[in-house]
């Protein structure tokens, strides 16, 4: 343990002494006080708190994310290339002992500035509040749906395979489908096209949706119900529509007529009543009430939520901070074991691919969440074949990339969306920690294989 | 003060660097065999890539050997224990450049587990022999390569090490730093460590070293010890002092007479270092103290307290 803190001092003023990291804690500072100068929001004090925590917060995450890359490329390569690692080695310093002292420095230092750029957002937020002339409405609207934490409930999500399944026969048999297309890829496609039925309504038709309680809610208290048109909705006007809310029993206990144009996202701000309070399940239906034949579509993912406020919106940030603290700590886990191996470009080089593919890793993942593209007519066996490769090589990268992704941290505190400590300690525990150990692991070891000062 | 017991011990050593794809590039240690005793200070000669350093890299565990075997203070050279009880000095000095003197010493004491008032007593004694004690903040990278040597011995000498291995040591030094290093090697040596030197300057390995191995194209090429290598044979060296001109031809008159044949008289010089070392000496006294290092004290403390008779490899 003394070699390894003997190390790990030494690297952080290291770090500190560095041109390089100088110049990005200067670029780190600029983002954060001038970027938010540079960019226009929608006008609203909802999109300039988002585009603070998201875009000004979440581009100083990236810049410290690369800065955390290129730090730990260095710790060890530079001082392989400098052959000071050449003098350290020769003391009763195990190899381990370098990798954990100079890991823990970077680690120390990203998240330190991590949290720092925290705090300052966090002061700019309460800046803008109460700058803003808020009328009591809006005040009221922005501090309950969006500088708050919010516990989301999703929908149970229906189970459409057996009846994917039963369509895409029928479709078979109809003729409707052409010979050789592969059949996992119908059903995939059937599937879709139910589960986009499903959360969709034409005039005089209803869609709804059942919501599983797993602690009591209490009379008086706050509950929103939040719904997303989908995109596709765009260019139908004004449509009058119902949403009722209640229980199997009373499935009609709430009732709200609005009309509105179905776009964007919209709240509904619910106050408990005594009859849901022992509720364990919540039905909520909404009815297209129009007679102009518009389909009023809701995204099929998280299209519908009841949200139930559930804490404080700064601890809500710093929950978001340490998972984004984590994310630092395996990107620092792959440098040092990057630097441990290769030289310091290289090194930098096969970082930053994996830095990318990370921020990335959303398009990624809609690629295979999209599925296979179907075989267009005339396709050759070649161009499948190779099509086939392509998917195959997004989908294990997406499985690579699996430990490195959380759920937009900034972008659900942006949305005022509760990220529990449970949560956070789940994902450092069971999936940061153990990443960490197994790069641990393999840069360790081939950092004890590899040879020191072997041009000599 | 030489004992039997094996503080390094090689046996058909064999280093092999390989390409990228694990092809023999050059073989830069082909068989050398050697056994270096406790107290003992062991010359390692040759011109460069005669494999001098890559041998010494393997004994400091740096690079993995490719054959034969290789015992360091009687075990593998990678083995935490043993390097508790390695000093080591690299032909360059690779230091943390942002450090100054001491913060450099006490990162490599407290690697060796040195804490509080025994390791900044160690650190001061260090300073003063090498000469470094009046550099107080400034950093090691500002330092001149003279300077950063005599850290660097410092630092290698800083956990009173049983194996000394210096990689040219008297690089980049001074005469009167050279003169220096040489008297610490000579008097490590009394205190029973061993010192492994390996150096292009054949003078200082000469002044030092009791035995001695060439290497050339990674073989040892010529080993023993210095005095009987370096020993021409049948030619005998008579040294008198103080004689006048009658004197010398009865001497060589009777040696003619008496050997058959009349030998050659010669007067003695003084060797340069011997020469330079005298003229600033006097300089210092009569002047003081010039910039940069200064006159060296004497050996730390902590290396001169007696060895323990028995030391456990």
């Amino acid at each position: 343990m003394r070699s390894i803190f003997s190390i790990y001092k030494l690297t952080l003023r290291s770090i500190l002494r560095e041109k390089v990291a100088l110049s990005m804690l200067a670029l780190l500072a600029l983002v954060l006080l001038l970027l938010p100068a540079g960019l226009e929001s929608d006008g609203t004090i909802q999109g300039a708190l988002r585009m603070h925590i998201r875009y000004s917060l979440g581009f100083s995450s990236f810049l410290l994310a690369a800065m955390t890359l290129w730090a730990s490329c260095a710790s060890i390569a530079s001082d392989l290339s400098s052959k000071r690692l050449d003098m350290l080695l020769t003391k009763p310093v195990s190899r381990a002992a370098v990798w954990w002292g100079k890991w823990l420095a970077v680690v120390t230092m990203m998240s330190g500035l991590c949290l720092i750029c925290g705090t300052v957002t966090l002061f700019r937020i309460h800046h803008i509040l109460q700058q803003a002339d808020l009328s009591p409405e809006q005040s009221e609207m922005v501090m309950t749906q969006q500088v708050t934490a919010r516990r989301p409930i999703d929908p149970l999500v229906v189970d459409l395979t057996e009846e994917a399944h039963l369509l895409a026969d029928q479709q078979i048999a109809s003729g409707a489908v052409p010979e050789g297309y592969p059949i996992d890829v119908l059903y995939e496609e059937m599937e879709g096209f139910l589960k986009v039925n499903r959360n969709a309504a034409s005039a005089g038709e209803s869609v709804e949706w059942t919501f599983e309680l797993n602690k009591a809610l209490s009379p008086g208290s706050e509950m929103q119900v939040s719904y997303q048109y989908d995109g596709s909705a765009m260019g139908i006007g004004l449509t009058p529509g119902k949403w009722t809310l209640g229980t199997p029993e009373q499935p009609e206990l709430l009732e709200y007529a609005l009309e509105e144009t179905p776009y964007g996202e919209k709240v509904i701000a619910i106050t408990v009543p005594e009859e849901l309070a022992d509720a364990e399940t919540i039905l909520l239906r909404y009815e297209n009430q129009g007679t102009d034949g518009g389909r009023v579509f809701f995204k099929t993912d998280r299209g519908v939520r009841l949200y139930f406020n559930a804490g404080n919106f700064s601890l809500n940030l710093f929950r978001a901070l340490f998972l984004i603290c984590g994310l630092l700590a395996i990107m620092a886990a792959i440098g040092v074991s990057a630097g441990s191996v290769f030289s310091l470009p290289v090194a930098c080089y096969i970082s930053a691919v994996i830095l990318l593919l990370q921020a990335f890793s959303g398009s990624v993942e809609e690629v295979v969440e999209y599925g296979q593209p179907a075989p267009t007519e005339g396709q050759n066996v070649i161009a499948r074949g190779i099509e086939t490769f392509q998917y195959k090589v997004y989908e294990g990268v997406l499985v690579l990339l699996k430990p490195l992704q959380v759920e937009s941290p900034l972008g659900r505190v942006a949305d005022g969306v509760l990220i529990s400590p449970t949560e956070v300690l789940s994902v450092i525990c069971l999936r940061f920690i153990p990443v960490i150990l197994f790069m641990s692991g393999i840069g360790i070891f081939l950092f004890s294989r590899r040879e020191i000062g072997g041009a000599a | 003060m030489i004992s039997e017991e094996p503080v390094v011990y090689t046996e058909n050593l064999q280093k092999i660097f390989k390409d990228f794809w694990r092809r023999p590039r050059a073989r830069a240690v082909d068989g050398v065999s050697l056994t270096l005793h406790r107290g003992e200070v062991y010359g390692l000669l040759g011109p460069n890539g005669s494999g001098k350093s890559t041998t010494i890299k393997v004994l400091l565990g740096l690079l993995h050997a490719d054959g034969g075997v290789v015992k360091v203070l009687g075990k593998p050279p990678r083995d935490v224990a043993v390097k508790r009880r390695v000093g080591y000095l690299p032909e360059e000095s690779y230091l943390y450049p942002y450090l100054d003197a001491k913060e450099t010493l006490r990162f490599y004491a407290t690697l060796f587990g040195l804490e509080g008032s025994k390791r900044e007593k160690r650190i001061d004694e260090l300073l003063e022999m090498v000469g470094l004690s009046h550099t107080g903040r400034r950093r090691v990278g500002e330092f001149s390569k003279g300077m950063a040597r005599r850290i660097g011995l410092a630092q290698a000498l800083i956990n009173d090490p049983d194996l000394v291995i210096l990689d040219e040591p008297t690089s980049g030094l001074d005469p009167l730093g050279t003169r220096q290093v040489k008297d610490i090697v000579s008097a490590l040596a009394e205190k029973g460590k061993t010192v492994l030197l390996s150096s292009h300057l054949l003078a200082d390995v000469e002044d030092v070293c009791q035995r001695i191995s060439i290497l050339y194209g990674g073989k040892v090429r010529a080993s023993g010890p210095i005095n009987e290598l370096l020993q021409v044979a049948n030619h005998l060296q008579i040294r008198l002092q103080d004689l006048d001109d009658s004197q010398r031809t009865r001497l060589l008159d009777t040696l003619e007479i008496q050997l058959g044949q009349r030998p050659t008289l010669e007067p003695t010089r003084k060797d340069l270092e011997s020469f330079f070392l005298e003229v600033v000496a006097q300089a210092r006294r009569e002047s003081g103290e010039a910039s940069g290092t200064r006159a060296e004290g004497q050996l730390a403390g902590f290396l001169t307290e007696k060895a323990p008779e028995n030391n456990e490899n």
